[in-house]
């Protein structure tokens, strides 16, 4: 066998290890990612820009958090999760891991049923025989060796770039934005600003990174390594984001055209493909809600049958994990179903599925932030001062907003007098 | 019968009626059958106080009672090595040896065994689940079963946050080893990259040949890394050296050079020259799918002299089909069955038995030309050989079975 390893295995082992985190990040920008985004610059133009740098360093931080959990315990979040807050904690943190999860997974379907629409072709059809073909590379356990296909799919993203770039953008204007917040009390931006937290930083991004690092059997010395999957995962993500505000605000926020449904997404990459704006849009939607439709279902079930204790794993029949396959074959099923139903509000669910998501965000937030500052867990490598105050605080202004925002006809009244 | 369950957080009240706390964690001794209860943890505020059991007049779901007054408790100190129930056990995956498979501790039953109070059973079924969320009408409508593990059935594999004075929990039980090396294989899947390099250390400790059959069932490369780096060199060298060379020479070529090296440095002479000599094929051929444990015997051996030798190596070997006839330069010459070896009369010459006409794949060979050989033959064996005809090997039935259901 090939004994030359010395330069190829360290490349090789930096691409391994370069895995669990910027996957996660790809896969972070889905379809609901790229909805979000693409709204709040229809919307508000460069207006929530300001949001994208403080999100990359709490993305970082968070990711930062879930490695060192990863490395130091080598138990998954789940796990962690029922053995040291115990049964009826696990039960509602994974009961609201699960809500939010089967939300997105209905958004990657309706991903799917936009593209199918661009491309005319029968979405009743195309998307149950896709979700049984993804169902099927997922129980074969085939997932890993579409993976790096899917991810190559990514990289249309660099359209968005690109098309940042042609459409010529004030870039000083971008620059102020990005650096100075404006900040409005209108229930609309309170809502996007927590939806675009929501689809940045979702909970089942710390499931799955933790779960796929515990699983390459990463250690404690593998943690410089894993800082710059972390780093690089954090930055690509957001970069990205900022482009996608960028060409949509272009097409739309300046031109004062009004963004109502999600074809029309398509349209802020004219600039590159010009005719094929919408092919292009329509593949990378395929793309992106086929790599999150064989992360989040699984990751879902792995950590609550994790959690649990039932039998799991692709490797077990389904007599075997009954409760695995099921929950697996739940999501994916009941979110097609939900997805094609007639009149499905596309846009306005989306948008609403990443409200809760960020929502949710704080449940996961805190157990973990509780659990990296466990000193019996984690000896010394519990948090520093600089990273609590920041995760705990970001945790403390996330739940504040959605209290805000479900509050806000009360905070109204009481207040101001009048909603 | 009692659930630790519904224990903990109870309110504990001493003979005069006065408050001492809440139940935090119960303790019993280390048994293999009925560890009996031996203390409770006991909190009050940001107090934590240790009762004997022998203080403990009666436990129960809405409070318990002691037979003293708190005033003239003594300090009780837990052992080194007894399990504190809630801390050690309720939650955490264990194995369940009657089941070999990998179970979660949902609930923890106590009962009377004979006058003592002991650790009967834990719950693993997901009624416990329910009863413990305070549903178990749930559990009802679904008709979903309690299952309960006994304790003697129990392999504790988490050792996360306890300290080495407990290290008497990780005696690894009896029963274990009993198991098949691939079912322990399987558990082993199941578990984290920690948890199974732990397995293993204890399973080697045992036994390194037990080790080195289970190490041999687990498909996965990754996990075989992991449990291979996590491991002191020595101990894993000691493990690689019981493996067949065969086996060990595909964990070899899973792991850096650099460990390879160090492991195969650790070996004893003989066995890592025949890993290394292994690792030199290319993957995908005769050569590295083969086995070196083969039998082979000058051609003039006499049956006699051939079976006295058999006992002699036999050990080494997990089975024997044939024996190969080989000449001075090792050039395979015929083969003899072990049944033949059995009828003819002890005083034949192995040359006159052989059967000559071989079928034999070249070292360099693919697999599909091994998997034609061995279907169109019916062989349980074939001989890997060089261009010189000289004996490398044999690819076994098993072995090929493996190329057509790696993931069984």
């Amino acid at each position: 066998m090939a004994k030359k390893r010395g330069f190829l295995l360290r490349v090789g082992l930096l691409l391994t290890i370069m895995g669990p985190a910027l996957i996660t990040s790809i896969v972070d920008n889905d379809v609901g990612g790229v909805a979000t985004y693409s709204l709040a610059g229809a919307q508000f133009g460069y207006g929530l820009l300001w949001t994208m740098l403080p999100l990359t360093i709490l993305l970082f931080i968070i990711q930062e958090i879930t490695t060192r959990l990863a490395l130091v315990t080598r138990k998954g979040l789940s796990d962690l999760i029922r053995e040291q807050f115990g049964l009826k904690i696990a039960f509602w943190a994974m009961l609201s891991l699960f809500f939010a999860n089967f939300l997105l997974t209905i958004t990657e379907f309706v991903g799917m049923v936009v593209a199918f629409e661009i491309f005319q072709l029968p979405r009743l059809l195309f998307v149950p025989l896709l979700a049984c073909v993804l169902f099927f590379i997922l129980i074969r356990g085939s997932y890993k060796r579409v993976e790096h296909t899917l991810l190559v799919v990514a990289l249309l993203y660099i359209t968005y770039v690109i098309t940042g770039f042609l459409v010529k953008p004030d870039w000083l204007d971008v620059g102020k934005n990005i650096i100075v917040p404006s900040i409005s009390w209108n229930p609309d931006y309170i809502g996007m600003v927590i939806a675009i937290i929501g689809t940045t930083i979702c909970p089942w991004m710390q499931f799955y990174q933790q779960a796929s690092m515990v699983d390459k059997g990463l250690k404690k010395e593998d943690y410089g390594y894993s800082l710059v999957d972390v780093g690089v995962g954090s930055f690509v993500t957001n970069f990205v984001a900022t482009f996608i505000f960028i060409a949509t605000a272009a097409a739309f926020f300046f031109v004062k055209k009004d963004f109502i449904n999600l074809t029309q997404a398509a349209l802020a990459l004219t600039p590159v493909a010009g005719q094929y704006a919408p092919t292009l849009f329509a593949v990378g939607l395929l793309a992106t809600a086929s790599m999150a439709i064989l992360v989040v279902p699984l990751s879902t079930s792995y950590a609550i049958t994790e959690s649990f204790g039932f039998e799991r794993g692709v490797s077990k029949t389904f007599k075997e994990a009954p409760i695995f396959y099921g929950i697996l074959a739940f999501m994916i099923f009941a979110g097609v179903v939900i997805s094609v139903l007639p009149n499905f509000p596309y846009l306005y669910f989306i948008y609403i599925a990443q409200i809760v998501n960020g929502m949710l965000l704080p449940v996961t937030l805190i157990l973990m932030l509780l659990l990296v500052n466990n000193k019996q867990l984690m000896g010394k490598h519990v948090n520093n001062l600089w990273f609590n105050v920041l995760a705990w605080g970001f945790s403390g202004a996330v739940v504040c907003l959605s209290l805000y925002l479900v509050f806000q006809p009360v905070i109204m009244r009481v207040f101001f007098g009048g909603a | 019968m009692l659930f630790l369950s519904q224990l903990i957080g109870t309110a504990v009240y001493d003979n005069t009626d006065e408050k001492v706390g809440r139940i935090q964690d119960v303790i019993v001794k280390p048994h293999a059958d009925n560890p009996q209860l031996v203390g409770l943890e006991i909190v009050s505020g940001k107090m934590k106080l240790f009762v004997d059991y022998k203080f403990v007049e009666s436990l129960g779901e809405k409070l318990s009672t002691l037979n003293i007054a708190q005033k003239k408790l003594k300090t009780f100190h837990p052992h080194e090595g007894d399990i504190f129930l809630s801390r050690d056990l309720l939650e955490r995956q264990i194995v369940d040896l009657a089941g070999a498979k990998l179970v979660r501790v949902n609930d923890i039953q106590l009962g009377k065994v004979g006058s003592k109070l002991c650790l009967i059973s834990l719950a693993v079924g997901s009624k416990a689940i329910f009863r413990r969320l305070g549903v178990v009408i749930v559990a009802d409508l679904f008709r979903l079963h309690d299952k309960f593990i006994q304790w003697k059935d129990v392999n504790l594999v988490d050792f996360t946050g306890r300290s080495k004075s407990n290290l008497q929990l990780r005696t690894l039980r009896d029963e274990l080893s009993q198991l098949h090396p691939a079912d322990i294989a399987n558990i082993i899947e199941d578990l984290n990259a920690q948890q199974s390099k732990q397995l293993i250390e204890a399973l080697s400790d045992v036994s390194e040949e037990l080790a080195a059959d289970v190490l041999e069932e687990i498909d996965e490369p990754r996990r075989l890394r992991s449990i291979m780096m996590d491991m002191p060199a020595d101990k894993a060298a000691g493990i690689v050296e019981e493996m067949e060379p065969d086996e060990a020479a595909d964990l070899m070529a899973h792991l850096p050079e650099e460990k390879a090296e160090e492991l195969l440095e650790l070996m004893e002479e003989e066995g890592s020259q025949e890993v290394e000599d292994l690792l030199s094929y290319e993957e995908g051929t005769a050569g590295a799918l083969m086995s070196t444990g083969f039998v082979s015997v000058p051609l003039d051996y006499s049956v006699q002299q051939t079976v006295t030798y058999i006992k002699k190596i036999s050990s080494e070997f997990d089975s024997i089909y044939y024996v190969y006839a080989v000449d001075k330069q090792g050039v395979l010459k015929g083969v003899v069955s072990i049944r033949t070896l059995l009828i003819e009369t002890r005083t034949k010459k192995i040359k006159d038995l052989i059967q000559p006409k071989m079928i034999t794949v070249h070292v360099d060979s693919g697999h599909e030309e091994i998997l034609k050989k061995l279907t169109k033959y019916d062989l349980l064996s074939i001989c890997v050989v060089d261009h010189k005809k000289k004996l490398l090997g044999i690819v076994t039935v098993d072995d090929a079975l493996r190329l057509l259901v790696p993931e069984a």
